[in-house]
């Protein structure tokens, strides 16, 4: 890699098409530079906002309604967190409640359809390590739903996620002493350092950030919006880091 | 991305069903659509305009008419405002005359509103405008969700953006 080449985190990714306008003008200075991601951060994305997408768009084309679609919605068996981020989406794709049923839902489907290729347009791809399948999953379109496969258990993972862990075993023992990195996050890496196996499956997203930044080159500065998770992790590998603030 | 495989493969595909197009319409009796071989560029040659059913032939030709005023009156700024907003309310129009019966052809007239709607006409460039309407050219009623998805590559390809506006949405997602 070139010299002030980018190393793009998630939030980066996501910030750069869906930030508010002072974010996006405060990233426009990766613009000139060559940017490059992980495939790991292709899955973060897959299991947050497109799946989000994806089961809004059952939500839209199961009702006829699109009063019935937000009523549902706030009461569905989801967490608070997940709730808000689809009522956010279900504003803008409605536009504010504005248009019908028939438009949220085809404006939805190109939201799904051309996510990655909105998001990714100008990143170079490295491969994870981790080998994480879902971060290369194709959506496909049966009986009126979209459906991806969005999450494995431990049993059945196949990745090489404890391969990736035994490999950088040295680094994530820098990280998890460390006194500013957070307690649960130290806990855990120490954890893994002991059994690998426990990453796989849900726990991997545990320890994303920690993925992301071991997997960015020595030679590239790592950009990330998530500065309080980012910067002892970078500071702990002695990566190169440019946090990017959201605060207003 | 689509790789020069990938598009080789798909150029093959819409070959394959161009010619099944044409047979089931010569059976038919009807118009038949020239089976063009793919040569050049992709955005000219993979999607060869189909005529359009009747009943929204007119507003197409309305929405055409107004990207060509767009165009010719690029250089004037305020002159092309006054054209793109037009441009928007035309497409507005014909897609409040649409339902989810033709959910693909929504889609396409969505994503051309949505790429009017994530700009502004001061900050549009000419090249983005001439992708706009090689891309309105080929959108028919009948239009399929695969050739929907090369359209909306063309028009991300271009700088415009294809997609509902989810500023502020980044937030949810830390």
């Amino acid at each position: 890699m070139k010299k002030g080449n980018a190393f793009l985190d998630t939030s980066i990714i996501i910030s750069r098409e869906f930030g508010p306008q002072n974010i996006k003008e405060r990233i426009k200075i990766i613009e000139p530079l060559n940017k490059y991601a992980t495939t790991f951060t292709k899955m973060e994305i897959n299991c947050s906002l497109l799946k989000d997408a994806i089961f809004l768009y059952s939500l839209l084309v199961e009702e006829k309604d699109l009063t019935v679609v937000f009523n549902r919605l706030q009461r569905f068996p989801i967490t608070e967190r997940r709730r808000k981020r689809c009522l956010a989406i279900l504003e803008k794709i409605t536009n504010k409640r504005q248009l019908r049923l028939a438009d949220a839902i085809t404006r939805l489907e190109s939201l799904i359809r051309g996510l990655h290729y909105i998001l990714f347009r100008d990143i170079n791809l490295i491969d994870s390590k981790t080998n994480c399948p879902l971060a290369n999953m194709k959506i496909t379109k049966t009986n009126g739903v979209y459906k991806m496969p969005l999450c494995y258990s431990r049993e059945v993972a196949t990745c090489d996620l404890e391969k990736f862990i035994e490999e950088n075993r040295q680094s994530l023992v820098k990280i998890s002493v460390r006194k500013d990195i957070d307690g649960k996050l130290s806990k855990f890496i120490a954890k893994i350092i002991d059994t690998p196996a426990i990453a796989k499956g849900r726990n991997c997203s545990k320890i994303g950030d920690v993925i992301i930044c071991l997997e960015a080159p020595d030679d590239s500065w790592i950009y990330s919006t998530n500065i309080s998770d980012f910067k002892p992790i970078c500071k702990a590998l002695k990566k190169k880091f440019i946090g990017i603030k959201m605060a207003q | 991305m689509i790789s020069s495989k990938k598009l080789k493969i798909i150029e093959e595909e819409i070959v394959t069903r161009r010619i099944k197009i044409y047979e089931v319409f010569c059976e038919e009796g009807q118009q038949i659509i020239p089976i063009i071989k793919p040569e050049k560029s992709i955005i000219e040659t993979i999607i060869s305009p189909v005529k359009l059913p009747d009943r929204f032939t007119k507003d197409m030709e309305e929405i055409l008419k107004c990207i060509n005023n767009l165009k010719e009156n690029f250089r004037d700024p305020m002159l092309r405002q006054v054209y793109f907003v037009e441009l928007k309310n035309k497409l507005t129009n014909l897609r409040n005359k649409l339902t989810l019966a033709q959910s693909n052809f929504l889609r396409s007239i969505n994503m051309c509103i949505d790429s009017l709607e994530n700009t502004r006409a001061e900050l549009l460039n000419e090249k983005q405008i001439e992708t706009l309407e090689s891309v309105l050219c080929k959108i028919h009623e009948t239009i399929d969700d695969f050739e929907v998805d090369l359209l909306q590559q063309i028009l991300i390809k271009s700088g415009l953006k294809p997609i509902p506006s989810l500023e502020g949405i980044s937030e949810f997602y830390q």
